[in-house]
């Protein structure tokens, strides 16, 4: 699976539950706003409930009280009660929901209108026509008699009260219910909630570690592995059996690198190669030369009287060989820069430069000024050395002056050290400045200076491999000035090739 | 001071060479008798059959067919009637893993060849008076 899928999942899951959560929330904040409705109904309908009670015992109250005085007046509450049954019993009707209250309602109701009606409308009639004539009197004794003293009238109204009492029971604990579910279902949400979120607190952060951890430890491996390949070591791989993007990585790494090696082995046996053929060529070529050189020199003993051209020309013969041997020296040295490691070492070049002077001044009329502020290198010091006694031997050797003048000078520069050698000598024109550079290259024939012409080739092929770079500027008959920058960052020995190759990368 | 002269083994397959130090020899006036062995394995059969008399000394080049120097070095150092042959090496090789390969194998010098003869006639001379200061068994 690839990884974005992975971590796409995995948030998308940890998203979908907090939709669940916020979902349920509302979900459940209905339910209990339901609840609570159902609650605040059931109230209301108590408190009518108990206003329907009141009711009835008004209409019972005025009743009694004008049976008792035979005053209008005391009819007052009879009638107000008879108002507020009714308007209370509409909101009731309206209110109730639940079938059985229902009923028992309507049993109330219907207790209540036949007490109305057999007991209340009847007292108050025959009352009323007692008080206008005799005839209404012995009536409403009798009514008294079989409805009154009996507590006919009283059973009625206690069994309403019964009733009444019963339903608001009832109300009171659909009451309850309602809020006994409001708690229930908010203790839930709650519960639901926190479990909810806790869950994806865990989960969350199991991915986050379980995903960066993962990610970080191939990333360090792989960070490991291109440690070891910028170090040189071609020979290493990732294991990564993963599919996705980080195994992708991996899989060009393990590829880079094992092509990197391929052709650093290829690298090291074309080496090796090269320096058999140089171990040929210094033994093998040399041997004859050495056999030729031996041979004219016996040639020159053995015979007596030697004609002065025959002795002449195996003086030359011996002059060539000579030069073969230093040509060969020199294609060997030329080829030997870079190739081997060099130890790196720690040294003052104001003591490099007196040994090198004083080596090739000895036996010449020649000064070379060495100025006093130079640094100590840690760095190869053959090759620097190589650099500067070519140079300065070519100040001298070429110089024209009966008195050459060799001028050495430094500046530090911010990531290189900066030296220049001057001479007093013929100078070079600016058309061979390109060509003075180049193996085999000199300005004389090479019978008027013995020279091999690789000097030039070599000092600049040593500065190039140390990434450094060198600049002649010369007019003829100003004498020159080659100037060469030394990089001071210490550059691990390259082999050269690949070298090149791993910048390009 | 009657001295015995020590016998030299000259291990060379180069002729002008050889000839260079029968010269060298008869100008510094040495008088060892000279051995000459053309490679590896004439120079040890000519060792192994006692060809050779005590006590003697060998002069090595490096590079030659069948046996070279090296080679020759490893089988006189595992032989134990061979083992203690003062060898110098005489070759044009500036190898340094030919030299260090050489001392590994107790030489008790390393020459390069040099170009010229009369150079190498003093070589020569010096190498004389060096084993003719020795002591030996």
């Amino acid at each position: 699976m690839k990884l974005v899928t992975k971590i796409y999942l995995s948030f998308g899951f940890i998203i979908l539950t907090f939709a669940v959560v916020t979902f349920m929330y509302v979900r459940q904040s209905d339910n209990v706003e339901k609840d609570v409705q159902e609650a605040l109904r059931a109230s209301d309908v108590q408190t009518h409930a108990e206003g329907l009670e009141k009711a009835i015992i008004d209409t019972e109250t005025g009743i009694r009280g004008f049976q008792l005085s035979d005053n209008e007046v005391f009819l007052q509450p009879y009638y107000s009660g008879l108002k507020e049954y009714k308007e209370n019993l509409n909101l009731l009707q309206k209110l109730v929901k639940d079938p059985q209250q229902r009923l028992r309602l309507q049993a109330i109701d219907s207790t209540y209108q036949h007490w109305l009606q057999s007991f209340a409308e009847r007292s108050v009639a025959l009352q009323r026509s007692a008080l206008k004539s005799e005839a209404g009197k012995a009536d409403y004794e009798q009514f008294l008699q079989d409805f009154v003293l009996t507590g006919a009238g009283k059973e009625v109204i206690d069994s309403i009260r019964s009733k009444i009492k019963e339903f608001e029971e009832k109300e009171r604990k659909i009451k309850n219910q309602f809020l006994l579910n409001m708690n229930e279902t908010m203790v839930f949400t709650d519960d639901l909630a926190i479990s909810l979120t806790l869950l994806c607190m865990v989960l969350g952060t199991i991915v986050a570690v379980v995903l960066g951890d993962a990610i970080s430890k191939r990333l360090r491996e792989i960070a490991t592995m291109a440690g070891e390949v910028a170090e040189g070591h071609f020979n290493v791989h990732v294991i990564d059996n993963k599919d996705d993007e980080i195994s992708q990585v991996s899989q060009s790494l393990n590829v880079m690198a094992t092509k990197l090696n391929n052709s650093f082995s290829n690298l090291q046996k074309m080496n090796k190669e090269l320096d058999q053929f140089a171990y040929v060529v210094s033994h093998d070529l040399k041997a004859p030369l050495r056999a030729i050189n031996s041979l004219a020199e016996w040639i020159q003993e053995d015979l007596p009287d030697v004609d002065p051209d025959i002795s002449r020309n195996l003086d030359l013969m011996q002059g060539r060989v000579k030069r073969m041997g230093n040509l060969i020296d020199g294609i060997l040295e030329y080829s030997r820069i870079g190739r081997k490691e060099l130890p790196q070492v720690t040294f003052s070049v104001a003591k490099l430069l007196d040994e090198i002077s004083e080596s090739i001044v000895s036996n010449q009329e020649a000064t070379v000024n060495i100025p006093e502020e130079l640094p100590t290198l840690t760095t190869e010091k053959i090759l620097l050395h190589q650099v500067f006694s070519n140079l300065i031997s070519n100040a001298i050797k070429y110089n024209d002056k009966p008195q050459p003048i060799v001028n050495v000078g430094y500046k530090e520069q911010d990531a290189f050290h900066e030296f220049f050698v001057e001479d007093n000598g013929p100078g070079i024109p600016k058309a061979f400045h390109d060509r003075i550079f180049g193996v085999f290259q000199t300005m004389e024939a090479r019978d008027t200076k013995e020279s091999t012409g690789i000097g030039l080739a070599i000092v600049k092929k040593v500065i190039e491999e140390k990434r450094g770079s060198i600049a002649i500027s010369s007019e003829e008959g100003k004498g020159s000035r080659f100037t060469f920058s030394w990089p001071k960052q210490v550059v691990p020995a390259q082999q050269p090739g690949y070298s090149s190759t791993l910048n390009a990368v | 001071m009657s001295e015995k002269l020590v016998n030299v083994l000259l291990v060379e397959d180069d002729e002008v060479d050889i000839m260079n130090v029968q010269r060298a020899f008869k100008k510094n006036s040495i008088t060892n008798p000279l051995f000459i062995a053309r490679n590896g394995l004439e120079a040890l059969e000519m060792l192994r059959t006692e060809q050779v008399p005590f006590p003697h000394i060998i002069i090595l080049d490096i590079n030659m067919p069948k046996m070279n120097g090296l080679e020759f070095l490893k089988e006189v150092r595992d032989d134990e009637k061979l083992k203690s042959a003062s060898v110098f090496v005489m070759t044009t090789s500036n190898e340094d893993s030919d030299k260090l390969k050489a001392y590994n194998l107790n030489v008790a010098g390393y020459i390069l060849k040099p170009l010229s003869f009369e150079k190498f006639i003093s070589s020569v001379a010096t190498l004389n008076s060096y084993w003719k200061l020795c002591e030996r068994p």
